[in-house]
């Protein structure tokens, strides 16, 4: 079974500014926390009126200004969110959201200077030690995955590599307690 | 004796975002209200929390994205670092080699800064800015707005209190500054 990225947020400026938070619904692409989206309109979904519409970063539609998936508090039993209860946060994600079916979640508007951790899953690409030295938003390529890249992109959401770290898991099993991880600084919107 | 530069955080965003605040470390002594580049983490034993700063320079990095360096309540008995117990807070610095607090400056920022804070002399009616400079640890004066860089606007010239008990030398001159631009990279 794929895994899901896992986002921690070490160090951001959204935790202390309310502004810097929003809910949102994406009825394209079901996300992964530590996924990239666009917000366009409020939905016009009934009983929806503070949650913004989720879409993938384009060059068309603008590759800053974008905001990160981070659902960190959310304990629910249904629809595969099982965070808090299934012992991998590997395995948490937010579904799409159909007519039917809704599925809000929350996002966060990172700033210059968040300090933040990234599971390889979260990530298009691969890390290659001493060459990608950053992560960086794309068209296609990456869509709502930040991808692996050799350099610093001004123009678009980038993040520097600070460290290549770990995240624990809770499951219990011998020597598979520890998944690979990856801490970036924000250097660019 | 020369006196450090002093630094009085009047209305900063650093105040209630944590992510603003890193703790920092140089081979250098460090004046509050110097600025600097962060780098990357301290490979010391002990100091995994801990990043390695290095002066802003044009070029090989940028005079944006800069850091300042504003260690606001310690109160140490070595090291030259007498805040809080020493009288006059000219006579602090942060010593080299020393852990202290740097926040990362946000446009709309007040703060007042002494004039050994600052790399060159008040020009008064002329200098309206304070920007980051090649090579410098402090902001220098400027008349006019680089557009490039970190940059303040001057407020008002005040002046901060002494508590030295001393006739007529208890107000010292400083300056109030507004960020008007950070400029990430």
């Amino acid at each position: 079974m794929a895994y899901h990225g896992v986002l921690i947020p070490e160090a951001i400026y959204a935790k202390d500014v309310d502004a810097y938070i929003r809910s949102a619904v994406s009825t394209t692409t079901a996300v992964d926390n530590g996924n990239i989206v666009k917000l366009t309109t409020r939905s016009a979904v009934a009983g929806e009126g503070e949650v913004f519409l989720a879409i993938a970063p384009s060059t068309g539609n603008g590759l800053t200004g974008l905001w990160m998936v981070y659902s960190g508090d959310e304990i629910v039993v249904t629809d595969a969110r099982y965070k808090g209860l299934d012992p991998d946060p590997r395995n948490f994600f937010v579904p799409i959201s159909t007519s039917t079916e809704r599925h809000v979640f929350s996002v966060y508007k990172p700033a210059l200077g968040d300090i933040i951790l990234l599971s390889a899953d979260a990530l298009a690409g691969s890390y290659v030690a001493l060459s990608t030295t950053h992560i960086s938003a794309t068209d296609t390529t990456g869509g709502i995955h930040l991808l692996w890249d050799t350099q610093l992109r001004t123009a678009v959401l980038c993040y520097k590599l600070l460290a290549v770290k770990y995240i624990s898991l809770a499951t219990g099993a011998i020597d598979d307690q520890r998944e690979v991880a990856y801490e970036f600084e924000c250097v660019s919107l | 004796m020369a006196y450090h530069g002093v630094l009085i955080p009047e209305a900063i965003a650093a105040s209630t975002i944590d992510s603003l605040v890193r703790s920092v470390v140089d081979a250098a002594d460090v004046d509050n209200g110097n600025v600097f580049v962060m780098g990357a983490r301290s490979t010391t034993a002990g100091l995994p929390e801990v990043f390695e700063i290095s002066v802003p320079l044009t070029g090989a990095t940028t005079l944006g994205n800069l850091w300042m360096a504003y260690s606001g309540d310690e109160i140490v008995v070595t090291d030259s670092k007498y805040k809080g117990l020493d009288p006059d807070v000219r006579n602090f610095y942060n010593a080299a080699g020393k852990v202290f607090s740097a926040y990362k400056p946000q446009v709309g920022d007040i703060i007042m800064l002494t004039a050994d804070a600052i790399l060159d002399a008040y020009d008064a009616g002329n200098d309206l800015f304070i920007v980051a400079a090649n090579s410098s640890w402090e902001l220098q004066w400027s008349t006019t707005n680089p557009g490039t860089g970190l940059t303040y606007a001057l407020l008002g010239v005040k002046y901060i209190s002494l508590a030295t008990g001393g006739i007529d030398s208890q107000r010292v001159a400083a300056y109030e500054f507004e960020c008007i631009a950070t400029y990430a990279v």
